[in-house]
Protein backbone atom coordinates (compact mmCIF):
# COMPACT_ATOMS: atom_id res chain seq x y z
CA UNK A 1 0.00 0.00 0.00
CA UNK A 2 1.16 3.35 -1.14
CA UNK A 3 1.08 6.76 1.31
CA UNK A 4 -0.62 9.77 0.03
CA UNK A 5 -1.04 13.34 0.94
CA UNK A 6 -3.50 15.56 0.36
CA UNK A 7 -4.12 19.50 1.65
CA UNK A 8 -7.73 20.09 0.66
CA UNK A 9 -9.67 18.59 3.41
CA UNK A 10 -12.95 18.43 1.03
CA UNK A 11 -10.95 16.47 -1.32
CA UNK A 12 -9.46 14.44 1.79
CA UNK A 13 -13.57 13.46 2.26
CA UNK A 14 -14.56 12.77 -0.98
CA UNK A 15 -11.27 10.03 -1.45
CA UNK A 16 -12.91 8.81 1.99
CA UNK A 17 -16.24 8.31 0.56
CA UNK A 18 -14.61 6.74 -2.42
CA UNK A 19 -12.83 4.33 -0.04
CA UNK A 20 -15.82 3.01 1.20
CA UNK A 21 -17.43 2.58 -1.96
CA UNK A 22 -14.68 0.67 -3.18
CA UNK A 23 -14.00 -1.23 -0.06
CA UNK A 24 -18.37 -2.89 -0.66
CA UNK A 25 -17.99 -3.00 -4.10
CA UNK A 26 -14.83 -5.35 -3.17
CA UNK A 27 -17.22 -7.12 -0.95
CA UNK A 28 -19.79 -8.25 -3.58
CA UNK A 29 -16.89 -8.84 -5.92
CA UNK A 30 -15.29 -11.58 -3.95
CA UNK A 31 -18.46 -12.69 -1.74
CA UNK A 32 -18.40 -15.98 -0.78
CA UNK A 33 -22.92 -15.57 -0.11
CA UNK A 34 -23.57 -14.18 -2.73
CA UNK A 35 -22.26 -16.66 -5.52
CA UNK A 36 -24.52 -16.38 -8.37
CA UNK A 37 -23.54 -12.31 -9.39
CA UNK A 38 -22.99 -12.21 -13.26
CA UNK A 39 -20.05 -11.72 -14.95
CA UNK A 40 -21.35 -8.75 -16.48
CA UNK A 41 -21.52 -7.60 -12.75
CA UNK A 42 -18.38 -8.61 -11.66
CA UNK A 43 -17.07 -6.55 -14.99
CA UNK A 44 -19.06 -3.35 -13.80
CA UNK A 45 -17.61 -3.87 -9.98
CA UNK A 46 -14.05 -3.95 -11.09
CA UNK A 47 -14.90 -0.93 -13.66
CA UNK A 48 -16.07 0.87 -10.20
CA UNK A 49 -12.86 -0.26 -8.36
CA UNK A 50 -10.57 0.26 -11.34
CA UNK A 51 -12.49 4.36 -11.84
CA UNK A 52 -12.16 4.81 -7.68
CA UNK A 53 -8.22 3.81 -7.68
CA UNK A 54 -7.70 6.28 -10.79
CA UNK A 55 -9.91 9.11 -8.87
CA UNK A 56 -8.31 8.92 -5.84
CA UNK A 57 -4.84 8.53 -6.95
CA UNK A 58 -5.69 11.81 -9.02
CA UNK A 59 -7.39 13.54 -6.03
CA UNK A 60 -4.67 12.97 -3.94
CA UNK A 61 -1.62 15.76 -4.29
CA UNK A 62 1.44 13.66 -3.73
CA UNK A 63 2.81 10.06 -2.98
CA UNK A 64 4.78 9.95 -0.17
CA UNK A 65 5.82 6.57 0.61
CA UNK A 66 5.22 2.92 0.11
CA UNK A 67 5.22 0.71 2.94
CA UNK A 68 6.73 -2.55 2.66
CA UNK A 69 5.21 -6.22 3.59
CA UNK A 70 5.85 -6.31 7.05
CA UNK A 71 4.93 -2.63 7.79
CA UNK A 72 1.53 -2.97 6.25
CA UNK A 73 0.80 -6.30 8.04
CA UNK A 74 1.84 -4.24 11.75
CA UNK A 75 -0.84 -1.32 10.65
CA UNK A 76 -3.22 -4.41 9.69
CA UNK A 77 -2.53 -5.53 13.43
CA UNK A 78 -3.51 -2.23 14.73
CA UNK A 79 -6.17 -1.51 12.97
CA UNK A 80 -7.82 -4.89 14.14
CA UNK A 81 -7.06 -4.21 17.69
CA UNK A 82 -7.65 -0.42 18.18
CA UNK A 83 -10.73 1.06 17.63
CA UNK A 84 -8.95 4.75 16.60
CA UNK A 85 -6.50 3.49 14.73
CA UNK A 86 -9.61 1.31 12.55
CA UNK A 87 -11.14 5.02 12.45
CA UNK A 88 -8.45 6.63 11.07
CA UNK A 89 -5.76 4.41 9.18
CA UNK A 90 -8.73 1.59 8.99
CA UNK A 91 -10.97 4.21 6.83
CA UNK A 92 -8.01 4.82 4.59
CA UNK A 93 -8.02 8.78 5.65
CA UNK A 94 -6.02 10.48 8.21
CA UNK A 95 -7.77 14.35 8.51
CA UNK A 96 -5.01 16.42 9.76
CA UNK A 97 -5.42 18.36 13.20
CA UNK A 98 -6.98 16.64 16.29
CA UNK A 99 -7.16 13.20 14.21
CA UNK A 100 -3.61 13.26 13.74
CA UNK A 101 -2.41 14.38 16.77
CA UNK A 102 -4.34 11.83 18.69
CA UNK A 103 -3.10 9.01 15.85
CA UNK A 104 0.79 10.10 16.23
CA UNK A 105 0.50 9.49 20.15
CA UNK A 106 -1.05 5.95 19.08
CA UNK A 107 1.66 4.83 17.05
CA UNK A 108 4.84 6.86 18.34
CA UNK A 109 7.64 4.28 18.75
CA UNK A 110 6.52 1.48 16.35
CA UNK A 111 9.28 1.19 14.03
CA UNK A 112 7.05 0.02 11.52
CA UNK A 113 5.15 2.34 11.33
CA UNK A 114 7.54 5.07 10.91
CA UNK A 115 6.49 6.23 7.77
CA UNK A 116 2.66 6.78 8.30
CA UNK A 117 4.02 8.93 11.24
CA UNK A 118 6.08 11.16 9.20
CA UNK A 119 3.53 11.84 6.75
CA UNK A 120 0.80 12.26 9.29
CA UNK A 121 3.24 14.45 11.23
CA UNK A 122 3.76 16.73 8.09
CA UNK A 123 0.34 18.76 8.58
CA UNK A 124 -1.24 17.25 5.44
CA UNK A 125 -4.24 14.52 5.28
CA UNK A 126 -2.94 11.27 4.60
CA UNK A 127 -4.22 8.55 2.81
CA UNK A 128 -3.16 5.26 2.60
CA UNK A 129 -4.24 2.98 -0.43
CA UNK B 1 -44.65 16.74 -94.36
CA UNK B 2 -42.32 18.04 -92.17
CA UNK B 3 -44.09 16.32 -89.40
CA UNK B 4 -43.88 13.05 -91.83
CA UNK B 5 -40.41 13.62 -92.45
CA UNK B 6 -39.79 14.51 -88.94
CA UNK B 7 -41.22 11.20 -88.32
CA UNK B 8 -39.57 9.42 -91.06
CA UNK B 9 -36.32 10.71 -89.56
CA UNK B 10 -37.05 9.72 -86.26
CA UNK B 11 -38.15 5.96 -87.68
CA UNK B 12 -34.48 5.95 -89.39
CA UNK B 13 -33.26 7.34 -86.04
CA UNK B 14 -35.76 4.57 -83.61
CA UNK B 15 -34.47 2.15 -86.17
CA UNK B 16 -31.17 2.97 -86.27
CA UNK B 17 -30.78 3.18 -82.14
CA UNK B 18 -31.54 -0.27 -81.52
CA UNK B 19 -28.52 -1.30 -83.59
CA UNK B 20 -26.13 1.43 -82.40
CA UNK B 21 -26.99 0.34 -78.88
CA UNK B 22 -27.35 -3.36 -79.60
CA UNK B 23 -24.31 -5.33 -78.62
CA UNK B 24 -21.70 -7.04 -80.89
CA UNK B 25 -23.44 -10.81 -80.87
CA UNK B 26 -26.77 -8.90 -81.93
CA UNK B 27 -25.30 -6.88 -84.57
CA UNK B 28 -23.71 -10.28 -86.13
CA UNK B 29 -26.56 -12.16 -85.51
CA UNK B 30 -28.64 -9.96 -87.36
CA UNK B 31 -25.97 -9.17 -89.94
CA UNK B 32 -26.26 -13.19 -90.28
CA UNK B 33 -30.23 -13.02 -90.67
CA UNK B 34 -29.86 -10.33 -93.43
CA UNK B 35 -26.77 -12.56 -95.14
CA UNK B 36 -29.66 -15.38 -94.96
CA UNK B 37 -32.45 -14.12 -96.32
CA UNK B 38 -30.06 -12.59 -99.01
CA UNK B 39 -28.78 -16.35 -99.45
CA UNK B 40 -32.61 -17.43 -99.70
CA UNK B 41 -33.79 -15.20 -102.40
CA UNK B 42 -31.06 -16.32 -104.58
CA UNK B 43 -31.26 -19.84 -103.76
CA UNK B 44 -35.00 -20.04 -103.95
CA UNK B 45 -36.26 -17.06 -106.79
CA UNK B 46 -36.90 -19.42 -108.80
CA UNK B 47 -39.53 -21.20 -106.20
CA UNK B 48 -40.53 -17.59 -105.10
CA UNK B 49 -40.92 -16.88 -109.47
CA UNK B 50 -43.13 -20.03 -109.89
CA UNK B 51 -45.25 -19.07 -106.70
CA UNK B 52 -46.18 -15.49 -108.08
CA UNK B 53 -46.59 -16.75 -111.58
CA UNK B 54 -49.29 -19.69 -110.09
CA UNK B 55 -50.43 -16.81 -107.85
CA UNK B 56 -51.16 -14.88 -111.05
CA UNK B 57 -52.77 -17.78 -112.73
CA UNK B 58 -54.84 -18.50 -109.27
CA UNK B 59 -55.80 -14.99 -109.16
CA UNK B 60 -56.40 -14.42 -112.98
CA UNK B 61 -59.04 -17.17 -112.53
CA UNK B 62 -60.14 -15.27 -109.38
CA UNK B 63 -60.19 -12.08 -110.64
CA UNK B 64 -62.81 -13.69 -112.81
CA UNK B 65 -65.24 -14.12 -110.43
CA UNK B 66 -64.25 -11.99 -107.68
CA UNK B 67 -62.03 -9.23 -106.57
CA UNK B 68 -63.33 -9.84 -102.73
CA UNK B 69 -62.33 -13.71 -102.55
CA UNK B 70 -59.12 -12.87 -104.42
CA UNK B 71 -57.97 -10.87 -101.56
CA UNK B 72 -58.51 -13.09 -99.32
CA UNK B 73 -57.14 -16.14 -101.03
CA UNK B 74 -54.24 -14.11 -101.40
CA UNK B 75 -53.92 -13.86 -97.80
CA UNK B 76 -54.34 -17.53 -97.03
CA UNK B 77 -51.62 -18.02 -99.99
CA UNK B 78 -49.42 -16.20 -98.04
CA UNK B 79 -49.54 -17.36 -95.06
CA UNK B 80 -48.85 -20.91 -96.72
CA UNK B 81 -44.82 -21.14 -95.87
CA UNK B 82 -43.14 -21.14 -98.53
CA UNK B 83 -39.73 -23.28 -98.83
CA UNK B 84 -37.55 -20.14 -98.85
CA UNK B 85 -39.59 -18.68 -95.54
CA UNK B 86 -39.54 -22.28 -93.86
CA UNK B 87 -35.14 -22.46 -94.59
CA UNK B 88 -35.18 -19.04 -93.70
CA UNK B 89 -36.85 -19.51 -90.60
CA UNK B 90 -34.64 -22.52 -89.80
CA UNK B 91 -31.49 -20.66 -90.65
CA UNK B 92 -32.59 -17.85 -88.05
CA UNK B 93 -33.44 -20.58 -85.83
CA UNK B 94 -30.13 -21.93 -86.03
CA UNK B 95 -28.48 -18.57 -85.41
CA UNK B 96 -30.89 -17.42 -82.88
CA UNK B 97 -29.71 -20.99 -80.85
CA UNK B 98 -25.90 -20.60 -82.24
CA UNK B 99 -26.54 -17.24 -80.51
CA UNK B 100 -28.53 -17.84 -77.50
CA UNK B 101 -26.07 -20.79 -76.60
CA UNK B 102 -23.07 -18.40 -76.91
CA UNK B 103 -25.22 -15.49 -74.96
CA UNK B 104 -26.18 -18.85 -72.19
CA UNK B 105 -22.69 -19.63 -72.36
CA UNK B 106 -21.52 -15.90 -72.04
CA UNK B 107 -24.12 -15.41 -69.23
CA UNK B 108 -23.28 -18.81 -67.73
CA UNK B 109 -19.84 -17.28 -67.37
CA UNK B 110 -20.63 -14.78 -66.05
CA UNK B 111 -22.44 -16.33 -63.06
CA UNK B 112 -19.77 -18.99 -63.11
CA UNK B 113 -17.48 -16.50 -62.44
CA UNK B 114 -19.43 -15.01 -60.19
CA UNK B 115 -19.56 -17.86 -58.05
CA UNK B 116 -16.02 -18.78 -58.35
CA UNK B 117 -15.73 -15.26 -57.04
CA UNK B 118 -18.20 -15.87 -54.50
CA UNK B 119 -16.20 -19.06 -53.67
CA UNK B 120 -13.31 -17.59 -53.59
CA UNK B 121 -14.83 -14.86 -51.06
CA UNK B 122 -15.87 -18.10 -49.01
CA UNK B 123 -12.75 -19.91 -49.22
CA UNK B 124 -11.20 -16.84 -47.90
CA UNK B 125 -13.44 -16.50 -45.40
CA UNK B 126 -13.18 -19.90 -43.99
CA UNK B 127 -9.48 -19.50 -44.53
CA UNK B 128 -9.95 -17.17 -42.44
CA UNK B 129 -11.73 -18.65 -39.95
CA UNK B 130 -9.41 -21.19 -40.22
CA UNK B 131 -6.85 -19.25 -39.45
CA UNK B 132 -8.59 -17.72 -36.57
CA UNK B 133 -9.84 -21.08 -35.38
CA UNK B 134 -6.13 -22.05 -35.61
CA UNK B 135 -5.43 -19.26 -33.27
CA UNK B 136 -7.94 -20.21 -30.70
CA UNK B 137 -7.18 -23.59 -30.59
CA UNK B 138 -3.84 -22.99 -30.38
CA UNK B 139 -2.97 -26.38 -27.91
CA UNK B 140 -0.78 -24.02 -25.59
CA UNK B 141 -3.43 -21.78 -25.27
CA UNK B 142 -5.99 -23.78 -24.57
CA UNK B 143 -4.28 -25.33 -21.95
CA UNK B 144 -3.37 -21.80 -20.35
CA UNK B 145 -6.89 -21.53 -20.17
CA UNK B 146 -7.93 -24.60 -18.96
CA UNK B 147 -5.47 -24.23 -15.65
CA UNK B 148 -6.76 -20.48 -15.61
CA UNK B 149 -10.34 -21.46 -15.33
CA UNK B 150 -10.91 -24.15 -13.10
CA UNK B 151 -9.89 -24.83 -9.89
CA UNK B 152 -8.05 -28.35 -10.61
CA UNK B 153 -5.85 -26.04 -13.12
CA UNK B 154 -4.69 -24.10 -10.50
CA UNK B 155 -4.56 -26.03 -7.54
CA UNK B 156 -2.10 -28.42 -9.84
CA UNK B 157 -0.44 -25.14 -11.34
CA UNK B 158 0.38 -24.51 -7.29
CA UNK B 159 1.45 -28.24 -6.75
CA UNK B 160 3.82 -27.25 -9.52
CA UNK B 161 5.18 -24.44 -7.88
CA UNK B 162 6.07 -25.54 -4.41
CA UNK B 163 7.61 -22.34 -4.04
CA UNK B 164 5.43 -20.16 -4.45
CA UNK B 165 3.18 -21.71 -2.49
CA UNK B 166 3.29 -19.94 0.76
CA UNK B 167 2.78 -16.80 -1.07
CA UNK B 168 0.05 -17.52 -2.72
CA UNK B 169 -2.11 -19.60 0.03
CA UNK B 170 -1.62 -16.28 2.00
CA UNK B 171 -3.15 -14.34 -1.12
CA UNK B 172 -5.96 -16.73 -1.26
CA UNK B 173 -6.71 -15.97 2.33
CA UNK B 174 -7.25 -12.46 1.45
CA UNK B 175 -11.00 -14.08 0.72
CA UNK B 176 -11.49 -14.19 4.05
CA UNK B 177 -11.10 -10.50 4.99
CA UNK B 178 -12.84 -9.78 1.94
CA UNK B 179 -15.80 -12.19 3.48
CA UNK B 180 -15.53 -10.44 6.57
CA UNK B 181 -18.29 -7.85 7.61
CA UNK B 182 -16.11 -6.27 10.27
CA UNK B 183 -12.78 -5.53 8.06
CA UNK B 184 -12.20 -2.01 7.51
CA UNK B 185 -11.63 -0.05 3.85
CA UNK B 186 -8.25 -0.69 4.02
CA UNK B 187 -7.98 -4.40 4.95
CA UNK B 188 -10.38 -4.75 2.15
CA UNK B 189 -7.91 -2.72 -0.05
CA UNK B 190 -5.36 -4.60 1.25
CA UNK B 191 -7.09 -7.95 0.53
CA UNK B 192 -8.09 -6.53 -2.95
CA UNK B 193 -4.50 -5.80 -3.86
CA UNK B 194 -3.02 -9.17 -2.94
CA UNK B 195 -5.94 -10.85 -5.18
CA UNK B 196 -5.03 -8.54 -8.05
CA UNK B 197 -1.23 -9.72 -7.63
CA UNK B 198 -2.36 -13.16 -7.58
CA UNK B 199 -4.27 -12.88 -10.65
CA UNK B 200 -1.48 -11.53 -12.65
CA UNK B 201 1.59 -14.67 -11.24
CA UNK B 202 -1.09 -17.19 -12.02
CA UNK B 203 -1.60 -16.08 -15.80
CA UNK B 204 2.46 -15.14 -15.58
CA UNK B 205 3.58 -18.69 -14.22
CA UNK B 206 1.47 -20.39 -16.61
CA UNK B 207 2.78 -18.55 -18.98
CA UNK B 208 6.28 -19.51 -17.83
CA UNK B 209 5.17 -23.07 -17.48
CA UNK B 210 3.84 -23.12 -21.38
CA UNK B 211 6.77 -21.37 -22.94
CA UNK B 212 9.62 -23.75 -20.72
CA UNK B 213 7.23 -27.44 -22.07
CA UNK B 214 7.25 -26.02 -25.59
CA UNK B 215 11.24 -25.98 -24.96
CA UNK B 216 12.40 -22.50 -24.06
CA UNK B 217 15.03 -21.16 -21.57
CA UNK B 218 12.48 -18.99 -19.65
CA UNK B 219 14.43 -16.37 -17.48
CA UNK B 220 13.69 -17.44 -13.52
CA UNK B 221 14.20 -13.91 -12.07
CA UNK B 222 12.82 -10.78 -13.32
CA UNK B 223 15.04 -8.38 -14.16
CA UNK B 224 14.97 -4.15 -15.31
CA UNK B 225 14.87 -3.58 -18.75
CA UNK B 226 14.74 0.32 -20.18
CA UNK B 227 11.62 1.28 -21.91
CA UNK B 228 11.08 4.67 -23.55
CA UNK B 229 10.03 6.41 -20.48
CA UNK B 230 11.62 4.47 -17.62
CA UNK B 231 12.67 0.78 -16.42
CA UNK B 232 10.30 -2.12 -16.88
CA UNK B 233 10.62 -5.55 -15.96
CA UNK B 234 9.37 -7.88 -18.75
CA UNK B 235 6.90 -10.56 -17.15
CA UNK B 236 8.59 -13.10 -19.37
CA UNK B 237 11.97 -13.17 -21.03
CA UNK B 238 12.33 -16.70 -22.66
CA UNK B 239 15.37 -17.75 -24.83
CA UNK B 240 15.32 -20.21 -27.66
CA UNK B 241 18.81 -22.38 -27.13
CA UNK B 242 17.67 -25.11 -29.39
CA UNK B 243 19.28 -25.54 -32.56
CA UNK B 244 15.92 -25.12 -34.69
CA UNK B 245 13.06 -22.32 -34.35
CA UNK B 246 10.02 -22.64 -32.31
CA UNK B 247 6.79 -21.17 -33.15
CA UNK B 248 4.18 -20.00 -30.38
CA UNK B 249 1.13 -18.38 -30.77
CA UNK B 250 1.92 -17.74 -34.56
CA UNK B 251 5.46 -16.01 -33.71
CA UNK B 252 8.03 -18.01 -34.89
CA UNK B 253 11.52 -17.26 -32.23
CA UNK B 254 14.58 -18.90 -34.01
CA UNK B 255 17.08 -20.19 -32.93
CA UNK B 256 19.00 -17.88 -30.49
CA UNK B 257 16.52 -15.58 -30.52
CA UNK B 258 14.73 -14.27 -27.37
CA UNK B 259 10.62 -13.84 -26.16
CA UNK B 260 9.68 -11.20 -24.47
CA UNK B 261 5.59 -11.88 -22.94
CA UNK B 262 3.83 -9.30 -21.12
CA UNK B 263 0.63 -10.44 -19.52
CA UNK B 264 -2.52 -8.64 -18.53
CA UNK B 265 -5.72 -10.58 -16.18
CA UNK B 266 -7.81 -7.91 -15.21
CA UNK B 267 -11.00 -6.15 -16.27
CA UNK B 268 -11.28 -3.52 -19.36
CA UNK B 269 -11.09 -0.31 -17.36
CA UNK B 270 -7.95 -1.88 -15.70
CA UNK B 271 -6.64 -3.04 -19.43
CA UNK B 272 -7.66 0.56 -20.73
CA UNK B 273 -5.39 2.11 -18.18
CA UNK B 274 -3.01 -0.11 -19.01
CA UNK B 275 -2.69 0.64 -22.45
CA UNK B 276 -2.85 4.48 -21.88
CA UNK B 277 -0.35 4.09 -19.10
CA UNK B 278 1.85 1.10 -18.80
CA UNK B 279 2.20 -1.33 -21.81
CA UNK B 280 3.85 1.03 -24.05
CA UNK B 281 6.67 1.21 -21.81
CA UNK B 282 6.46 -2.06 -21.20
CA UNK B 283 6.20 -3.43 -25.02
CA UNK B 284 9.02 -0.77 -26.15
CA UNK B 285 11.42 -2.33 -23.88
CA UNK B 286 10.64 -5.67 -24.73
CA UNK B 287 13.74 -7.67 -26.03
CA UNK B 288 13.64 -10.05 -28.75
CA UNK B 289 9.88 -11.11 -30.37
CA UNK B 290 7.57 -9.42 -28.48
CA UNK B 291 3.81 -10.53 -26.92
CA UNK B 292 0.79 -9.47 -25.31
CA UNK B 293 -1.12 -11.74 -23.58
CA UNK B 294 -3.93 -10.47 -21.99
CA UNK B 295 -7.83 -11.97 -21.17
CA UNK B 296 -10.33 -11.31 -23.26
CA UNK B 297 -11.37 -8.44 -21.36
CA UNK B 298 -9.43 -6.58 -23.90
CA UNK B 299 -11.99 -6.86 -26.28
CA UNK B 300 -13.97 -4.03 -24.35
CA UNK B 301 -10.88 -1.44 -24.55
CA UNK B 302 -11.47 1.36 -27.03
CA UNK B 303 -11.36 -0.03 -30.65
CA UNK B 304 -8.42 -0.63 -32.00
CA UNK B 305 -6.53 0.36 -29.22
CA UNK B 306 -4.61 -2.48 -28.24
CA UNK B 307 -3.83 -3.46 -31.87
CA UNK B 308 -2.31 0.37 -32.31
CA UNK B 309 -0.45 -0.23 -29.10
CA UNK B 310 1.43 -3.58 -30.59
CA UNK B 311 1.32 -2.81 -34.19
CA UNK B 312 3.60 0.46 -32.86
CA UNK B 313 5.88 -1.31 -31.08
CA UNK B 314 5.96 -4.91 -32.90
CA UNK B 315 4.24 -7.07 -30.37
CA UNK B 316 2.20 -9.85 -30.96
CA UNK B 317 -1.23 -9.48 -29.35
CA UNK B 318 -2.71 -12.71 -28.05
CA UNK B 319 -6.21 -12.61 -26.45
CA UNK B 320 -6.82 -15.45 -24.33
CA UNK B 321 -10.77 -16.83 -24.80
CA UNK B 322 -10.90 -16.12 -20.98
CA UNK B 323 -12.46 -13.37 -18.78
CA UNK B 324 -11.16 -11.63 -15.63
CA UNK B 325 -14.18 -13.41 -13.98
CA UNK B 326 -13.56 -16.84 -14.98
CA UNK B 327 -10.12 -16.65 -13.59
CA UNK B 328 -11.21 -14.78 -10.72
CA UNK B 329 -14.53 -17.35 -10.05
CA UNK B 330 -11.93 -20.12 -10.12
CA UNK B 331 -9.89 -18.68 -7.51
CA UNK B 332 -13.14 -18.46 -5.76
CA UNK B 333 -13.31 -22.31 -5.51
CA UNK B 334 -9.71 -22.94 -4.92
CA UNK B 335 -10.30 -20.20 -1.86
CA UNK B 336 -13.22 -22.60 -0.64
CA UNK B 337 -11.45 -26.02 -0.12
Amino acid sequence: MNIYTVSDDKKARDIMQLLRLNAECARLHWSRTITDVPNDVISSLNTIEQYIETKVIGLCDSKMNSLGDEEERQMLDMIKKDPFIKDTLGVGVVMRGNQANELIKKIKGKNQLSKIQAAVESGMNVVIF
Amino acid sequence: MIEGGSSKNSETKNSDNPESKSSVPEKVYQELAEAAKKLNDLLFKGDAREKEKSDNETGDKKNSKNDAPERDEKKEISKVPSTSDILSKSISELMKRIFSDDIAERKGNASESKENDNKDAGQNERKDSKESEVEKKDPILEEIEKILTTPEGIKALIERHPEKAELWKSQLEALDTLNDPEASPSEIRSAQAKLSILKGQLLETTMKDALSDAGFDVEAQQRVVEGESGGTRPDVIAKNNTDHPIEVFGVEVKSGETLSVECKCGGSAYMTNELNNHIPNQLSGQEGKKILVTTSDIKDTPAGAADAVCRQYGARLVVLDVSVADVENAIKEVAKS
